[in-house]
């Protein structure tokens, strides 16, 4: 592979993984370094992932493997990883971590400090309001008049 | 691990009092809580219709929740996050209305509670503590755990 002059697919699969190991640099050190250590023979064609899948699920552990399709006919092709389902779970929690930056109380605060006000507590279970109710089913409901 | 608010909770995140114990926990951990669309009514109602309120502090809350609103109409929940209320949920809403018929908190709360049931979060408890602790402790196994987050 490295021998070979790097195709279009695997340099945009390099650069690809440059972008995520970027995204996470801030968030998640550990993550940032798992995609960083993608290299060249990490990046490999459909052929090669089907010929040698299990060796490669077991690389999988420290190193994503990417796995490069043509496209080819109507198959539009595409870069695809093989990564631990664990790191999925990881890079859905940093991105949730990065949304969070702003709080509720924070936006909260904000506009009460424009409005400077004490305020008491809202205890919505003891607010008077119409209950909520069940339907009433078959025989009683018809012996009660109910329709 | 995720946390879906009762109303009364709904209201401290929305009041955001300094010092308020589920405010600082939610600032500090940068958490972004869960919400059913039905708590923000009776957050709302609660605000219209709460006799102890002034007319000062009712116009307060209501441009608080306005934010809260605004944020989860949009679709945009970067400060809370809508909480689905599916079919699976109503099974189990179907399950624990009777355990609760009873007890001191509201009723709209076993809305949160079903998803909490279904989908494994901690509902986030303010008040009627160890009405909700025994609630929580006679929902049959065959139906899922309650875990609760008290303040």
């Amino acid at each position: 592979m490295s021998a070979q002059k790097p195709s279009r697919e695997h340099l945009e699969a390099m650069q690809l993984m440059r972008d995520i190991s970027q995204a996470f640099s801030d968030d998640d050190a550990a993550l940032s370094a798992y995609f960083s250590s993608v290299d060249d023979d990490d990046i490999i064609p459909q052929r090669s992932a089907r010929n040698d899948f299990s060796h490669r699920l077991e690389l999988a552990r420290t190193t994503p493997t990417v796995v490069t399709v043509r496209p080819r006919g109507d198959n539009p092709g595409g870069t695809f990883l093989i990564i631990e389902a664990t790191k999925a779970i990881q890079m859905a929690r940093s991105a949730e971590k990065e949304q969070r930056k702003e709080t509720i109380i924070d936006r909260m605060r904000k506009i009460r400090a424009e409005m400077d006000i004490d305020l008491p507590k809202l205890r919505a279970a003891e607010t008077q309001r119409p209950r909520s109710s069940v339907p009433r089913i078959g025989r009683r409901a018809l012996a009660e008049g109910e329709r | 691990m995720a946390y879906i608010l009762t109303a009364s909770a709904t209201a401290d995140a929305i009041a955001a009092a300094e010092g308020d114990p589920l405010a600082e926990w939610i600032a500090e951990e940068g958490l972004r809580p869960l919400v059913t669309p039905v708590t923000m009514a009776q957050v709302l109602h609660s605000i219209e219709n709460d006799p102890d309120l002034s007319s000062r502090e009712r116009t307060a809350y209501r441009r608080l929740a306005d934010e809260a609103m605004r944020d989860l109409e949009d679709r945009k929940e970067d400060i809370l996050a809508n909480a689905g209320f599916g079919f699976h949920e109503a099974r189990v809403l179907a399950e624990i209305m009777d355990n609760a018929a009873a007890a001191p908190f509201g009723e709209f709360d076993l809305i949160p509670a079903a998803i909490a049931i279904r989908r494994g979060h901690d509902l986030v408890i303010v008040e009627h503590i160890v009405a909700w602790s025994t609630f929580a402790d006679n929902i049959p196994d065959a139906i899922g755990k309650l875990r609760l987050k008290v303040f």
